[in-house]
């Protein structure tokens, strides 16, 4: 029997005033929502301000968190929300992308194939347009299922499952291209 | 006859989809083949990409932010206050005005200014303090938009743009402190700020605003700044043409 307090309830806790259980929510989700926004923008400087930023509005917002609902998709839609606010507001950044900034520091023997793989994987997904980049990290690197994007954007399952196959599709040719 | 495979069956087949015909096809379909390969890689390479860490300043900040809600909430202290106090201030004084049209007007009108001035000012400092980056950038964008900004607010644009652990607040800063650069105290903060600054972006930012604004004392930091190693090739550039400007 899984006696493992839910996100749900822990969200209702903070809710009602027990703000220190948004530490436990920070240690379940920090790590997926730093990796999102890390892929998302592929900025390592934003992702730490917005992964800050998110739990302080997790807390800031605490009251218009919905009883039931799942806290998974609300702080993923909350994320979606600044990631897209980022994409308006902070281009100035963007010239600057090095995929290194994206990935761990990795020591000079262990660099391989697979992480010059992952290097150029990084450099074909910055010439992806924001919002198909941003599907792409929700649906693969995420490991959203298409109902939950499909909750998170509005739209049909069928329609969540065409984007993410048309960008893969995109994003091999921009992979293969590149080599 | 090599059948006609979309890529979409294939990622189909590659997401787990079991569909026996089709794998039968693309065995014989080498075209197919290499695509689904091609596909794979990309799979693999996503399903395989390193981990990364959650810097722990993070956690910390988040943890603070969370004390500071607590107390708070415990205090039931609130920057609405500040506001609330700035509008009985506002309040009184017209109750006063009302009350005692005899009284001279115009000194009390003075120090309801000043103490207004004082209040908002304290605010926009205390902002420029929280933990979120956007709630920083919008306090910076407030002493943008106030047409007047005191030496203390000044001093916390230029304590923001050297000191802020989000480039994107102190890129928002130095745009506000580009407001008040006819004053030589900011000039001065500027070109000191350039000697310390690492970000390329805030870098070529300073420069250009320097130029603009014909501060010969810079030519020290920039010169500096093409003879470092470190320094990125565009921003030894921008220097370079700057100094063509201004020597």
């Amino acid at each position: 029997m899984n006696l493992e307090t839910t996100d749900e309830q822990l969200m209702a806790r903070v809710q009602n005033g027990q703000l220190d259980q948004l530490n436990e929510l920070f240690d379940r989700y920090s790590k997926r929502i730093y990796g999102y926004f890390l892929k998302s923008t592929l900025a390592r400087a934003d992702s730490d301000d917005l992964t800050q930023e998110l739990f302080i509005r997790v807390m800031k917002y605490r009251k218009s968190y919905k009883d039931g609902q799942s806290f998974e998709i609300w702080v993923f839609q909350i994320a979606r929300n600044m990631v897209k606010d980022h994409y308006k507001k902070m281009k100035v950044h963007s010239d600057y992308f090095n995929p290194v900034d994206v990935m761990p520091e990795v020591l000079e023997e262990t660099v391989n194939v697979d992480v010059e793989r992952e290097q150029h994987l990084y450099r074909a997904m910055k010439k992806l347009p924001d919002e198909k980049r941003e599907l792409l990290v929700l649906s693969k690197f995420e490991g959203l299922k298409y109902e939950q994007i499909a909750t998170l954007r509005k739209t049909t399952v069928s329609n969540i499952k065409v984007q993410v196959h048309r960008t893969m599709k995109e994003l091999k040719d921009i992979y293969f291209e590149q080599n | 006859m090599e059948t006609n495979i979309t890529d979409e069956q294939l990622i189909e087949l590659l997401e787990g989809k079991k569909n026996l015909t089709l794998t039968k096809q693309m065995e014989e379909n080498p075209a197919a083949q290499k695509r689904y390969f091609e596909l794979k890689e990309i799979i693999d390479t996503i399903a395989n990409s390193s981990e990364v860490e959650v810097p722990e300043h993070i956690r910390a900040n988040v943890q603070q932010a969370i004390y500071d809600e607590q107390a708070n909430l415990q205090n039931g202290f609130s920057w609405m206050h500040i506001a609330a106090a700035a509008i009985i201030l506002i309040l009184g004084f017209s109750m006063g005005k009302f009350t005692n049209k005899a009284v001279d007007s115009s000194a009390e009108l003075a120090e309801l200014k000043t103490e207004v001035q004082s209040l908002k000012e304290a605010t926009l400092a205390s902002s420029l303090k929280r933990h979120s980056a956007s709630d920083r950038i919008h306090a910076v964008s407030q002493i943008e938009s106030a047409s007047e900004a005191s030496p203390e607010l000044l001093a916390t644009l230029v304590n923001t743009l050297n000191s802020d652990d989000s480039p994107n607040v102190r890129y928002a800063a130095l745009q506000a402190l580009t407001n008040y650069i006819d004053i030589d105290e900011v000039k001065y903060e500027l070109v000191k700020s350039l000697e310390e600054q690492t970000d390329p972006l805030i870098q070529i930012s300073l420069i250009v605003i320097l130029v603009e604004a014909q501060v010969k004392s810079a030519t020290v930091p920039m010169r500096n700044l093409i003879e470092a190693e470190e320094t990125l090739p565009q921003v030894k550039e921008q220097a370079e043409i700057a100094l063509k400007v201004l020597v």
